[in-house]
């Protein structure tokens, strides 16, 4: 049975509450700072009860996603049955398959941004919520990563850094609803790209109507002052172009180039440090 | 150890085991692409367990654990969570009596307004603009979900949540 308290009371307590929950998104709309703190330091003490919620609820998982998630075990089966089969044939090659193991790591091996430190992460956790389009990586500060870091494979931008920990950095996807970055249609035409929440796609705005943008164009990030990256980071390539009316300008679809939603490891590319 | 402290270790206990399931078997599943809230069903269920007003404050807390974890405006879990747990309890108080699907169906419904309270107030704090076809079946995964596990979130809460006419016990 509930315990029984006074209408008025409980009129004041939920009062105070909202008070709180009031001031508190405040502070964290008007200067994220400190709330950003908070979460960091949250993410950092967090860090080891996940690591051994990790092990303890990976048989728990295996069951889980073998009830829940059929269609994606057996899409992974037929997939790893592939790719055994692909295999076999190449220990088969001998040295022609080592060969393309050498051009396939050249390929997968990032072909820009070479000035700069680049961590290896690996993915440990996705979003936590249906608005958040985030993921964590198992690297931090410690590594010498920052905030606003870009995170890329080597087809592309995958996102940003929002918040880094020691240990571990949050990424926010560059199809995030928040995300933008300043970004060309190589060779010249600057825009914004935005996420649209739609993982396959991204928007170029803020590009006049008498640009010539094609359908298959490259995009990529800007470098330009305030865009937020450095020049040359692949982003994808235009989709769909339209006359936005009224407005003035183009309305660009954009498909990133990498698979930004599948990522089990990433490259966060480290600005602050570069490579002597 | 006093009443309060061992109510202190219980409710400990069991939100942040809730967290934790939460983190590693639901945001990794989704249904229709839709994350549940497990967090969100302890605030639906526990208003029930403990009335309006404790539940409210434990349902707060619930809601800045959860604040710690997300990239969304922080506190804006803790302000939804409290006013579902504060909503439930005032309601479960009018009821004259409850019968075996009570529980479950007030978790349905009190989960469905937590997730659209949170998709309506990301969107008046101008964070994202939430409500397209996606804010629907939010609302509707999430409820569908926590309703599934009103019972057992009842019967934990009631676990960490022990008292006797309103006099809890040790």
């Amino acid at each position: 049975m509930a315990r029984r308290s006074s209408p008025t009371k409980s009129r004041r307590t939920i009062a105070i509450l909202v008070l709180i929950s009031v001031t508190v998104l405040t502070i964290d709309a008007r200067s994220s700072g400190p709330i950003r703190k908070v979460r960091s330091v949250a993410q950092e003490v967090f860090s080891p009860v996940r690591t051994v919620a990790d092990k303890v609820f990976s048989p728990f998982r295996s069951v889980w996603h073998g009830a829940f998630r059929y269609d994606d075990v057996k899409r992974d089966n037929d997939r790893l049955r592939a790719e055994n089969e692909k295999l076999k044939g190449d220990a088969a090659l001998g040295k022609a398959a080592g060969d393309k193991l050498d051009a396939l790591q050249k390929a997968t091996s990032l072909p820009y941004l070479s000035k700069y430190k680049k961590v290896a992460a690996e993915v440990v956790y996705g979003p936590a919520s249906n608005y958040d389009d985030t993921f964590i990586v198992a690297k931090g500060s410690n590594d010498g990563i920052n905030l606003g870091d870009p995170a890329v494979t080597g087809s592309g931008l995958i996102g940003r850094v929002i918040e880094v920990s020691a240990s571990t950095s949050v990424v926010r996807r560059v199809t995030d609803r928040h995300f933008g970055v300043g970004a060309r249609v190589v060779p010249a035409t600057n825009g914004l790209i935005v996420g649209t929440g739609d993982g396959g796609v991204l928007q170029l705005t803020n590009v006049l109507l008498d640009v010539k943008v094609n359908v298959g164009d490259r995009v990529e990030t800007s470098g330009a002052a305030g865009s937020g990256l450095p020049a040359g980071i692949p982003i994808g390539v235009v989709a769909k172009v339209r006359n936005k009316s009224g407005s003035g300008f183009l309305e660009v679809d954009v498909t990133p180039s990498a698979a930004v939603g599948d990522v089990v490891f990433v490259t966060i590319v480290a600005l602050k440090a570069t490579v002597s | 150890m006093n009443d309060f402290a061992a109510l202190v270790v219980r409710l400990a206990i069991v939100l942040l085991t809730t967290m934790i399931i939460q983190i590693e078997l639901i945001t990794r599943t989704t249904v229709f692409g839709v994350r549940g809230d497990l967090m969100l069903g302890v605030a639906a269920v526990v208003g029930v367990a403990v009335g309006a007003e404790m539940g409210a404050v434990i349902a707060f807390i619930a809601g800045l654990l959860s604040d710690l974890l997300v990239t969304t405006p922080f506190g804006l879990n803790a302000l939804t969570y409290s006013l579902v747990a504060y909503g439930v309890g005032t309601f479960h108080r009018s009821l004259v009596r409850s019968g075996t699907f009570t529980v479950p169906m007030v978790t349905v419904l009190a989960s469905a307004v937590g997730a659209a309270i949170f998709g309506l107030m990301l969107e008046l704090l101008g964070s994202i603009h939430v409500l397209d076809g996606k804010f629907l079946r939010v609302v509707i995964v999430t409820a569908l979900i926590n309703g599934a596990f009103g019972g057992v979130l009842l019967r934990v809460l009631r676990w960490a949540t022990p008292h006797d006419g309103g006099r809890m016990r040790a």
